[in-house]
């Protein structure tokens, strides 16, 4: 099997694996809580995951959690994700973050993979897991918890659930007792089942749009149709 | 050596490569999205960048012909924390898939030295303003990584204030290209708007207000901003053409007054500019008759870009060790600073 590098910085706990895609069992894997410089931590754990190889095995490709997750996150793991695989001439696999999450689990249950969106929101989808892919229920949403929450018993994963963990378990929820690791093994896993693709095409999934507001004066300048909007 | 540098502190996404003979290729994607909201939002600039990475760095290396370079340079800081990071991680990743000696670049350093990317470049010791829309300083560059600050601003950067200028004549975003275009069919003696003194000719009294200078050369360009406001709202506000000629006039005043003081103060007669407003056309002129030994880079070199981050990073390569992969981006830090300072 071809090896892979697998990257999540879609939460606080980050993290990186070296294995074979397809195998849930990685050769080597680092994680780390990483609130702030996550960078820092990160190019260090690089160097010792690419160590991994042994003396003539090539990189074939980069797995990469495209999100939804915390902004800053994501563009932490898709720049290091995209650097390794420019510099190696290898594809990305790009996998949400949620659907990674789901396929920790691999029984045939009901899953709800949640990740904290701060503003008293979560991302959130639900899946049927089982051996394969995870079978998305409906999209990935950017809802309050109370809205993300399925009818009867699920298993919920990610570090959504743990930071939710009682309103989970009151709605008939069970924490995975993995929740907030980043899911290394599940990205080599459904790695090989996603298709891969040229680095310059791969696209962060943000899911909800930037705080970016027109100024009012501006906005209400243009309403009047005053004033011109130069680039140079 | 093959140096690439990366370069996402602010709005542009910027690769350059540098070999000994110069530059070898300087790609830059511009992001115009950032001008309906008047200014830069960082979050959209972030975005863009991982958007424009990989282009970026296949069009440098393509234009270059090069396949790999030797070393890899990013910067690390000042900036917008969120674009830097996504520059820095692309970099560090570059350098260790490839095994290659890595740099964490100083903007403010690289628009420093970027006159040396041009013949002929001064030598040490020389003096050098960078001036853009975040940073305002003049330095007294003694060599490579020994820089003095001889005078900054206390309030707004020079770019800035083109920028605020800029939005209450409604000239869109941003401000210093606009402003130099109009500012070039007006009347410079128009509007009499005020032209901050050095610390040292003011009375003592107006002296206390000014606390936050560290320099009696440093310089304020929020009063001046603020004086245009109050001629755009008088009772005969003047024509836009006449009101930019004016602020830039003043501008350009006190910019190549502070370069006129620091050269007879510290005896340095060779004077560097760099920065998105080190493009503007009246300053070039200015400091070109100033009497020093003028290094005007090229106007496409003095906004940001890939190839005075690759400058550094050869610089330094050639004169001591690659920095830890563990470099983490910074918001503040002054050139000449360790990294870790």
């Amino acid at each position: 099997m071809s090896l892979a590098l697998a990257i999540d910085c879609s939460a606080p706990e980050i993290g990186l694996a070296m294995g074979s895609l397809g195998d849930p069992r990685p050769r080597w894997a680092w994680s780390a809580r990483a609130d702030r410089g996550a960078d820092g931590l990160l190019g260090p754990a690089l160097v010792e995951a690419l160590a991994q190889r042994a003396a003539g095995e090539a990189l074939q490709h980069v797995i990469v959690a495209v999100g939804p997750g915390t902004f800053t996150g994501l563009r932490v793991g898709l720049a290091t994700a995209l650097g390794v695989a420019l510099a190696a001439e290898v594809p990305v696999i790009p996998v949400c973050s949620l659907l990674a999450r789901a396929a920790q689990i691999t029984d045939e249950v009901d899953v709800l993979a949640l990740l904290d969106g701060r503003k008293q929101r979560m991302y959130g989808a639900s899946f049927r897991c089982g051996p394969g892919l995870p079978l998305a229920r409906g999209p990935v949403a950017d809802l309050p918890l109370d809205a993300l929450l399925p009818a009867g018993h699920f298993v919920a994963v990610g570090e959504g659930a743990v930071v939710a963990a009682a309103r989970v378990e009151a709605a008939g929820g069970r924490v995975h007792p993995q929740a907030s690791a980043p899911p290394l093994g599940a990205l080599l896993r459904v790695g090989a089942l996603l298709p891969a693709m040229d680095p310059a095409a791969v696209e962060l999934r943000y899911v909800r749009p930037p705080d970016a507001v027109v100024p009012a004066a501006l906005a209400a300048r243009r309403a009047l149709g005053v004033g011109t909007t130069t680039s140079t | 050596m093959i140096v690439l540098g990366i370069e996402t502190s602010c709005d542009e996404t910027a690769v350059g490569v540098v070999g000994p003979e110069g530059v070898l290729s300087d790609v830059i994607h511009s992001q115009d999205m950032h001008a309906e909201y008047g200014g830069v939002v960082p979050e959209l600039a972030s975005r863009a960048h991982a958007e424009k990475l990989v282009v970026s760095v296949r069009a440098a290396l393509a234009q270059a012909g090069v396949q790999r370079p030797d070393v890899i340079a990013a910067t690390a800081g000042p900036g917008l924390v969120g674009a830097v990071l996504v520059g820095l991680c692309h970099g560090k990743a570059l350098a260790a898939t490839w095994g290659l000696p890595f740099f964490g670049v100083n903007h403010l350093e690289a628009h420093l030295l970027s006159p040396l990317l041009d013949q002929p470049a001064p030598q040490f010791p020389f003096l050098s303003l960078v001036v853009s829309g975040g940073h305002t300083a003049l330095y007294l560059a003694h060599g490579l990584g020994r820089y003095e600050v001889v005078a900054q601003t206390i309030d707004d950067a020079a770019g800035e204030a083109y920028d605020k200028v800029a939005r209450m004549l409604d000239l869109g975003y941003p401000g210093g290209p606009v402003v130099d275009r109009l500012a070039a069919t007006g009347d410079p003696t128009a509007v009499a708007l005020p032209r901050p003194r050095p610390r040292a000719e003011l009375p003592q009294t107006l002296r206390r207000g000014l606390s936050l200078a560290r320099s009696d050369l440093d310089m304020s360009f929020s009063g001046l901003k603020t004086a245009v406001g109050a001629a755009l709202a008088g009772p005969q506000p003047p024509s836009p053409a006449d009101l930019c000629a004016s602020f830039q006039e003043a501008v350009v005043d006190v910019l190549c007054d502070r370069i006129s003081r620091a050269a007879q103060r510290t005896g340095v007669r060779r004077i560097a500019i760099g920065g998105g407003v080190a493009a503007n056309g009246r300053l070039r002129a200015r400091v070109a008759a100033l009497g020093l030994e003028a290094f005007l880079p090229p106007r496409a070199r003095c906004t940001d870009n890939g190839a005075m981050i690759a400058n550094v990073g050869r610089l330094r390569a050639l004169s001591g060790p690659p920095d830890p992969l563990s470099l983490t981006a910074r918001a503040g830090w002054p050139p000449g600073a360790e990294p870790s300072a």
